[in-house]
């Protein structure tokens, strides 16, 4: 054989991995050494990725998808081993965007919450994953919760606060390929504090109409605004009534904290987006971890957060908006029996 | 680092001689470690040298953010190197006179822009921080060294010419697979060679190709927090990482080229011109396609140290059709490289 001939046999990363490009429907943020979020960092977008497909594949009932796919650092007597896909991020599309250094909003207990912001990313991205090592059925499952985490979920950090949420550039074809739904799967991986899966999820949409007699304005500052004033109403929904015992009150508080958040006790497990422009008006999307382990305090923060949005109305009156309709929730714990075509519905194919 | 320099106390260095306006960020961050034998006290120092040096304070002093650090803010800042310094010493460019080595041998170096940061491991148990960047001893200018370059050249060669089996079916780690893709694979074998463990079942063998080591010139610094695993949804301890930076000081992307030669042995078996042509195209050709999606040093699969090319050289002897050096420049510069090198003429 020739070199020309050799030469024409190289494999490519594009042959069979998958390229995307991407927009920004609300500015992206990784974080950085001076909190300014100057440069995107990969391996933030990284993590997002791991943790969606890890929840997709623990739902399938797929308990070794992680270590197969995303290796491990080699700990202890572990062997390290490495990623069996490589992601590479084009940000040249991107521009840093000043965002509105604080969101203020009237608290429940008085006084003002405020949220802080500084610079983050807006425009084009795009990605290519590469693959070596994995099996097309860890492939098929890993771009099945990529396909997921754009049309529900986010990406980077901030999050819980309105930020990175991406979608498909006009005119890309779904690259998700759909499970087959007749066959039999695997028992769920038992959710644990750290491993959840997908059917102890929610996903969420919330529309917004403008206000009458109001401009349809959305800047950086109302998109935020509508979040923050969505996940205050959320939080709110799980305090409990002034005249409830202090056992109540103390039960409440902890179950509001652990879904959403406490300072340097537990992260946020609701992530509500800034809302974006889209075909039919303007939305947010909600994505809620649900942590409780008994299944009466999930089935009670869903009640509560599912009731919420006839109260959001009273803190953004003020920025020209109104909440159009209820929160249309998509709630994974109904789908125990038909996973797979859950999954499928949720990532498009 | 000097070991005197770190037992002295800055006021007794400063007063022998070295002024405080001629101490590097490096000397400072070495300066720092000293006296430390505990790892909490390591946090304040940390913090100190990333207030004083790794970040573009914005709109807070740097007494008031060394006092409270949370209070700092500012975009990373790109720290430069004694690039110069180690140029004059003719240590960072090592030419290879082409004219010397057998027929079918050539030179190439590929240019190209940092995109990330690049990050790669020193091992300095004294330094400020628990990741610093591989960095030359005398005069602490960054770089990839020669061998972890051969390591990325010979993955991004496996990937672009796959064995018939899947990789994981080669064996039960990334060594033994490593083994038998060589083994089975010619041209891997001659670019790479072999590594015995066992000379009696297999003899080791040079490779043919020869690497120099990747010299940066700017270093900056990057910050990851882990979530915990036990499901509270917060970040473990802040790790702090030195790595090469995308960008200078000035905010002009980094550039940097790599540099290696295919020695033919010629004489050898397989040292005629079609193989020598055919690996060299081939290796320059994998090394286009595979690097840019899968960039250069650690954590490169999570997106670090991405790379685009900016232009190839090739200066070969021996070649009729290759008289003169092969020069191509942009993003696909690698490639067509590869493709004219594969040609068979000009």
């Amino acid at each position: 054989m020739n070199a020309p001939e050799m030469l024409s046999r190289l494999r490519t990363p594009q042959a069979d991995g998958l390229v995307l490009q991407l927009k920004t429907l609300t500015p992206l943020y990784t974080g950085g050494i001076g909190q300014l979020g100057d440069q995107v960092h990969p391996s933030n977008l990284l993590g997002g990725i791991r943790h969606m497909s890890c929840l997709v594949a623990r739902t399938l009932g797929d308990g070794g998808f992680e270590r197969a796919v995303w290796g491990n650092a080699g700990t202890g007597k572990e062997k390290a081993e490495a990623k069996q896909v490589a992601l590479r991020w084009e940000t040249s599309g991107l521009e840093a965007v000043k965002l509105p250094e604080i969101v203020k909003l009237p608290k429940a207990t008085g006084g003002d919450s405020r949220w802080y912001f500084n610079s983050a990313f807006e425009g084009e991205l795009g990605l290519l994953i590469s693959r070596r090592g994995i099996s097309d059925a860890h492939w098929q499952l890993l771009t099945l919760a990529l396909a997921i985490q754009i049309r529900h979920g986010s990406f980077g950090a901030k999050d819980q606060f309105g930020l990175g949420v991406l979608a498909l550039t006009e005119g890309a074809r779904p690259f998700a390929v759909p499970l087959n739904a007749s066959s039999d799967l695997p028992k769920v991986v038992p959710a644990t504090p750290g491993e959840l899966n997908l059917l102890r999820h929610s996903f969420g949409r919330l529309r917004f109409r403008v206000a009458p007699g109001q401009r349809p304005i959305l800047s950086r500052s109302i998109a935020l605004n509508l979040a923050l004033a969505t996940r205050a109403t959320l939080r709110n929904a799980l305090r409990a009534k002034p005249d409830a015992s202090d056992t109540e009150q103390a039960r409440l508080t902890a179950l509001r904290h652990q879904m959403l958040g406490k300072l340097n006790q537990f992260g946020s497990a609701v992530n509500v987006s800034a809302a974006y422009a889209t075909e039919d008006g303007v939305e947010l999307r909600l994505a809620v971890a649900l942590k409780p382990d008994t299944a009466a305090e999930r089935g009670e923060v869903m009640k509560a957060f599912a009731a919420a949005a006839g109260h959001i109305d009273t803190m953004i009156d003020r920025i020209g908006y109104r909440v159009d309709g209820k929160i249309d929730w998509e709630f994974g714990g109904a789908h125990l029996s038909t996973r797979a075509a859950w999954l499928n519905k949720l990532a498009g194919v | 680092m000097n070991f005197e320099l770190l037992a002295e106390e800055r006021v007794a260095i400063e007063s022998g001689g070295i002024a405080a306006a001629q101490w590097s960020w490096q000397a400072h961050a070495a300066h720092l470690r000293r006296g430390v034998v505990k790892p909490e006290d390591l946090t304040g120092r940390r913090n100190d040298f990333m207030i004083s040096h790794a970040m573009e304070l914005q709109g807070v002093e740097r007494q008031e953010a060394q006092a409270d650090p949370k209070k700092a803010r500012g975009n990373a800042k790109a720290l430069p190197c004694a690039t110069r310094e180690i140029d004059r010493a003719g240590l960072r460019v090592t030419p290879v006179d082409i004219s010397v080595l057998p027929p079918f041998s050539a030179a190439v170096t590929l240019r190209f822009r940092l995109l990330t940061p690049l990050l790669t491991r020193d091992d300095d148990p004294f330094y400020l921080f628990d990741n610093p960047v591989r960095k030359d001893h005398v005069y602490g200018v960054p770089f990839l060294a020669a061998a972890s370059l051969k390591g990325l050249a010979a993955d991004a060669f496996q990937r672009g010419f796959p064995h018939e089996l899947p990789w994981t079916a080669l064996g039960k780690d990334d060594q033994v697979r490593t083994m038998r893709y060589r083994q089975d694979t010619a041209a891997a074998r001659r670019l790479f060679g072999i590594a015995s463990d066992d000379p009696a079942q297999l003899a080791s063998e040079a490779g043919r190709l020869h690497f120099s080591p990747l010299w940066f010139s700017h270093v900056q610094y990057l910050v990851m927090n882990p979530t915990r695993t036990d499901g509270s949804g917060i970040g473990t301890q802040p790790i702090q990482f030195e790595a090469v930076a995308p960008m200078t000081e000035k905010g002009k992307p980094v550039q940097a080229e790599i540099n290696f030669f295919y020695f033919n042995p010629a004489g050898a078996k397989d040292s005629d011109e079609a193989t020598a042509r055919a690996d060299l195209a081939c290796f320059v050709g994998a090394l286009a396609a595979w690097w840019p999606a899968l960039g250069l040093g650690a954590k490169r699969l999570a997106g670090y140290g991405a790379i685009a090319p900016l232009a190839a050289t090739c200066r070969a002897t021996g070649y009729p059709d290759m008289p003169q050096a092969l020069e191509f420049s942009e993003v696909e510069s690698w490639r067509q490289l590869a493709e004219r090198i594969a040609k068979d003429k000009a």
